[in-house]
C-alpha cells in the first residue's frame, strides 16, 4: 500500500467535495473552504494500493469534476484547487509546503 | 474603490545624471507657509538607486499629520502630532540642474475629496556634512500653495520595529536567519553576492527593520502539548509582545519561532487576520506572526551552511521570516492578485515551478518583492500598510481581493498620535450592550500637563462637529457615526486645571454621555457581536486628538420575541425617537409607542430603563407642530399649534422603575446615565414645584456616587444644587445630557459663590 497525501487548496468555498478511489468513496467533506493566509483549504491522507489508481474528484456544489490517474509507489502527493472554473492538479513526490 | 495607483509599467530607473548625489529616501518638515509649524509633512522620493539591491520604482508619496503644539510660559512648547491623510504620485517628472533636481507631479489622495493637486520638490545640491534639504510645495487651485522644509531622514521609506520571541523547543543556532545570496548553487546569474537577514532583505526594499535585541523565551515543554493553534499564537502574543497594548495601529509586529503547528505542512504564518483568512479573527491585525523551525524545511538548517541541502534550508528559512512579515505588511499571496508569475518572497516556488518548470522560481528569484508590492509596502496608503491598520486582505491592499473594499478604514479612523500628548481623550462605556439596548458611550477629556490650565471645548456630541466617532462593527467593517443633525453653536469652553501632585482629581477633565444607537445612516449597533469604537477630537484651534480603542459587546437576542421584535425596532420611527430622546411627531408614533410597550414589558433590564428614560423625555415639555395642510390650497399659511401639554407627572411615573433599575446596578460605568436620568427627574419634579423630592432624589445620586468613587467636584456639583434647588429651577431643556449641562453650570456658580 502506498500513501496519497491530498492537499485541496485555492477556490474552495464552504464546497463539498467527494473523492473516489478506483470507484471506492475515500473522501466526502463538506463546507470545505480556503484558508487565504495559507493558499491551503483542506489536507487528507489516504492509502492507495500500489500500481496505477485512478482519482476521481467531484465538487458537487460547483458542478465539477474530473478524474486523475496516477503512478502509486510509497508516498505521493496531489495538489487540487479550482481556478477559472475548473478542477487543476499537481502531483510531486515532495510535500508542498505553506507559509 | 479607485485606487490612485497606476499601473506599474511606468516603473523605471531614473540615474542621477548630471548631479551626484541621492535624491532618494524619507523627509520631514514643518508648513512653513500659509501657516508655519500648522502640520507635519512626511515626505518618500522613490526617484533614484537610494540603496544597493534595491530598484527604484519611481514614485513620491508622503503623509500629513497635524501638529499640535501648546506653548508652556518658561518651557519648551509640548508638542505632539496626529496622523491625517496620506498621498501619491504616480509619474513624477524629474528634471537634474547643475545645482539642484526638480521632481514635479499630481497628487493623488488615496481618501476624501480634494481639489487637484500638484507637487513640486526642489533638491539642492547639499553642503558637504549638511543635511539633503527637500523644499516642496503643493498647489491646489483656489488656495495658496502650502510650503513644507523637510531634511533627509533616512534612505529608507518606512521604519518599523520587529520583536521576536523564541519557544524553548526549537531555540537552537541558527534561530533568526542568515544567507548568503552565492551559497546555493540554482540561483540567478546576476546575482550579486551577499549576506541576507530579514533587516537587509527589507532594507532592500525600502523598510528599515530594527529587531529587538532581547528574545523571550516561550516554555513549550508541557508533554500535553504537541502544535500551535492560530488562536494559542496569538494568546501568546497578547502577553508576550511588549507593545500589544499600546495605541495602534504602529509600526511594530511580533515574530515568534515555534515548533509545529496544527497543520505540519505549514512552516510559517501570519496569525492575525479574521478567522474567515484562517487567522486568529481578532481585531487589530497584523500584528504578528510565527515560523515553524520543525518544519521539514528546516531539517537541514545550520549556522553554517555547507551542502547544498543546508543552502537551501537557510535559503527557505529566510524566505519563511519575510514572507510572514510581508503578509504583516497587508500582502496577499502573488496568486491571489492574479500574478502567479511574479517572482516574489510572496509567491510558492513549488507554484511558480508548476508553470515554468523545475526549479525555475529560484533560478530566477532575485530576493526581493514584486514591484507592485514595493510600491505598496513603500508608498501604499499608511492604513493598509502599517501593522493594526486595515484588516488583512482589505480594500487598502492595493491587490484587493473584489468585494473586500467595503473593509477600508475611512480616513482618521486609524489616526495615532505621537510626541508630547497635551490632552487625553477617552471613550468608555460598559463593556456589554444588550441587544437593542440603546448604545451609549462616555466621551472624556482630560488635561494631562502638569503644570498648565488648558481651556478646551466641551461641545463632545458629533452634532457639534468637533467630534468624529469611528465604529468598527463584528463583520470588519469601519464606519464613520454620522449624527442625524448638525448643529451650529457657540463653543462651550470649560477650564481643565492641571493635575498636580496634591490636588484633587476632577477639575482636569469634563465628561459627556453621547448616545450612538442611531445615525444618519441607520442603526450602529443592529447586530450581535464585538465593536470597536474610536473618536477624533478636534479641539480648539489647531488641537487634534485621537482618543483610545474602546471594544464593547452587543448580546444576541434572549427570547425569541425579542428576536421577533427586532423587525419593528430596527425601524426610522425608533431610530429617530432614540435620537431625538423622545418625539411626540405623528410622524414617529409607531416608534414611541413601540418603546412605550418595551419600557413596560422589559421594565427590569437596562433595555427597559433606558427605553423610559427616551419615552419619559418626550413628555417633560409640550410639543407643538403645524395643523394638517388646508383645504383651500390658496392659503398658504399653516399655524404652529400646541399638540401636547408637558406631563411631567406621567414622565416622573414613567421613570420611577428605570431609575431603580439602574441604581440597583451599582455600575461605575452607569453614572452618567443614573445621572442624566436624575436631571430629567429633578426637572419634572420642579415643573410640578416638588422641590423636597426633587433634593431628595439628588442627595441620594449624590451618596450613590460617592459609593463608586466619583471624584469630589462632581459631588459638590451635585450636593450645591441639591443647596440651592430654588434657585436652579427647571432648565426648560429637553436633551438629557443638555440639561445635566445646564444644571452643573448653575451648580458650579454656586459653588463659586459658596468657595467666596
Amino acid at each position: 500500500m502506498s500513501k496519497l497525501h491530498v492537499d485541496f487548496q485555492e477556490g474552495f468555498a464552504r464546497d463539498e467535495i467527494d473523492l473516489r478511489i478506483n470507484g471506492q468513496e475515500r473522501l466526502q467533506k463538506e463546507g470545505v473552504t480556503t484558508n487565504l493566509l495559507l493558499g491551503l483549504a483542506l489536507s487528507a491522507e489516504i492509502e492507495v494500493p500500489d500500481g496505477r489508481v485512478t482519482i476521481e474528484i467531484k465538487i458537487p456544489t460547483k458542478n465539477l469534476a474530473k478524474t486523475i490517474s496516477l503512478e502509486s509507489s510509497g508516498s505521493e502527493y496531489l495538489a487540487v484547487s479550482i481556478e477559472n472554473g475548473k478542477i487543476e492538479h499537481i502531483v510531486s513526490q515532495k510535500p508542498f509546503g505553506y507559509a | 474603490m479607485a485606487s490612485p495607483i497606476s499601473d506599474s509599467s511606468s516603473v523605471s530607473t531614473l540615474s542621477p545624471g548630471n548631479v551626484d548625489f541621492i535624491v532618494s529616501g524619507r523627509y520631514e518638515g514643518e508648513m512653513s507657509a500659509p501657516t508655519a509649524g500648522l502640520d507635519l509633512l512626511d515626505l518618500r522620493l522613490d526617484v533614484d538607486q537610494r540603496y544597493s539591491n534595491s530598484p527604484v520604482m519611481n514614485r513620491i508619496s508622503g503623509d500629513f499629520y497635524q501638529l499640535n503644539k501648546i506653548t508652556v510660559p518658561g518651557s519648551p512648547p509640548v508638542v505632539s502630532r496626529v496622523y491625517r491623510e496620506s498621498w501619491i504620485v504616480n509619474s513624477p517628472e524629474l528634471t537634474k540642474q547643475s545645482d539642484r533636481v526638480t521632481i514635479v507631479g499630481s497628487v493623488a489622495f488615496w481618501k476624501g475629496i480634494h481639489p487637484p493637486t500638484t507637487l513640486q520638490v526642489v533638491i539642492k545640491t547639499p553642503q558637504s556634512g549638511v543635511s539633503t534639504i527637500a523644499d516642496v510645495s503643493f498647489t491646489s487651485s483656489g488656495s495658496q500653495p502650502a510650503l513644507y522644509t523637510c531634511v533627509r531622514k533616512s534612505d529608507a521609506f518606512r521604519e518599523v520595529e520587529m520583536e521576536i520571541d523564541f519557544c524553548a523547543s526549537v531555540n537552537i543556532n541558527p534561530t533568526l536567519p542568515t544567507m548568503r545570496t552565492t551559497d546555493h548553487p540554482i540561483r540567478p546569474a546576476s546575482t550579486t553576492a551577499r549576506n541576507l537577514t530579514i533587516e537587509e532583505a527589507y532594507r532592500e526594499s525600502g523598510v528599515l527593520v530594527s529587531i529587538s535585541p532581547t528574545h523571550d523565551i516561550i516554555d513549550d515543554s508541557d508533554a500535553q502539548f504537541n502544535s500551535w493553534s492560530a488562536a494559542e499564537l496569538h494568546d501568546v502574543m497578547e502577553t508576550s509582545f511588549s507593545k500589544i497594548g499600546g495605541l495602534w495601529p504602529q509600526w511594530s509586529m511580533w515574530g515568534l519561532l515555534a515548533g509545529t503547528y496544527d497543520n505540519p505542512a505549514v512552516g510559517g504564518l501570519m496569525f492575525d487576520a479574521a478567522a474567515a483568512f484562517g487567522g486568529a479573527g481578532s481585531a487589530p491585525e497584523r500584528q504578528g506572526f510565527a515560523v515553524f523551525r520543525k518544519h521539514q524545511w528546516f531539517d537541514a538548517l545550520k549556522a553554517s551552511p555547507e551542502t547544498r541541502d543546508e543552502a537551501a534550508a537557510a535559503r527557505q528559512f529566510l524566505y519563511t521570516w519575510v514572507h510572514e512579515a510581508g503578509h504583516a505588511f497587508n500582502f496577499l499571496h502573488s496568486w491571489n492578485k492574479n500574478r502567479p508569475n511574479a517572482l516574489s518572497w510572496m509567491n510558492y516556488d513549488w507554484r511558480y515551478d508548476n508553470l515554468h518548470g523545475a526549479d525555475t522560481f529560484w533560478s530566477s528569484f532575485n530576493f526581493r518583492f514584486d514591484d507592485e508590492e514595493l510600491i505598496h509596502l513603500r508608498h501604499g496608503n499608511r492604513a493598509s500598510v502599517i501593522m493594526g491598520g486595515d484588516p488583512w486582505a482589505s480594500g487598502g491592499h492595493l491587490e484587493s481581493p473584489p468585494e473586500a473594499e467595503y473593509l477600508a478604514a475611512p480616513p482618521g479612523a486609524l489616526s495615532t498620535i505621537d510626541g508630547n500628548v497635551p490632552v487625553e481623550f477617552l471613550v468608555r462605556s460598559k463593556p456589554y450592550f444588550e441587544f437593542m439596548e440603546p448604545v451609549s458611550i462616555e466621551l472624556r477629556i482630560r488635561n494631562l500637563l502638569p503644570n498648565l490650565t488648558l481651556n478646551l471645548d466641551t461641545r463632545l456630541n458629533p452634532e457639534y462637529g468637533g467630534v468624529v466617532l469611528h465604529v468598527r462593527r463584528p463583520n470588519g467593517r469601519i464606519l464613520e457615526y454620522s449624527p442625524v443633525m448638525c448643529k451650529l453653536a457657540d463653543a462651550s469652553y470649560a477650564e481643565l486645571l492641571p493635575l498636580s501632585k496634591g490636588v484633587e482629581p476632577g477639575n482636569d477633565r469634563y465628561s459627556e454621555e453621547v448616545g450612538i444607537s442611531y445615525g444618519r445612516y441607520g442603526f450602529y449597533f443592529d447586530e450581535p457581536g464585538e465593536y470597536l469604537v474610536r473618536a477624533l477630537y478636534q479641539g480648539a484651534g489647531d488641537l487634534l486628538i485621537p482618543s483610545n480603542i474602546h471594544r464593547l459587546r452587543v448580546g444576541a437576542p434572549i427570547s425569541r420575541d425579542l428576536d421577533i421584535t427586532a423587525q419593528d425596532y430596527f425601524s426610522y420611527e425608533v431610530g429617530m425617537n432614540l435620537y431625538l430622546e423622545g418625539s411626540r411627531s405623528r410622524y414617529l408614533e409607531k416608534g414611541l409607542n413601540l418603546m412605550t410597550h418595551m419600557s413596560e414589558k422589559y421594565a427590569d433590564s437596562l433595555l427597559g430603563a433606558k427605553l423610559s428614560a427616551t419615552v419619559a423625555n418626550s413628555l417633560t415639555k409640550p410639543f407643538f407642530s403645524i395643523e394638517d395642510q388646508p383645504k383651500d390650497p390658496e392659503l398658504k399659511t399653516l399655524k404652529l399649534k400646541k399638540i401636547y401639554d408637558a406631563d411631567p407627572e406621567a414622565a416622573l411615573q414613567k421613570t420611577a422603575t428605570a431609575v431603580e433599575v439602574i441604581r440597583n446596578r451599582k455600575e461605575k460605568a452607569l453614572n452618567l446615565a443614573y445621572r442624566q436620568m436624575i436631571g430629567q427627574r429633578v426637572d419634572c419634579l420642579l415643573a410640578l414645584q416638588r422641590t423636597q423630592d426633587a433634593q431628595r432624589e439628588l442627595d441620594t445620586l449624590h451618596d450613590d456616587l460617592q459609593n463608586t468613587g466619583v471624584n469630589p467636584p462632581v459631588l459638590r456639583r451635585i450636593r450645591a444644587l441639591s443647596e440651592q434647588i430654588d434657585a436652579a429651577g427647571a432648565t426648560g431643556r429637553q436633551k438629557l445630557w443638555e440639561r445635566v449641562r445646564v444644571q452643573d453650570l448653575k451648580a458650579e456658580k454656586v459653588v463659586k459663590e459658596q468657595t467666596n
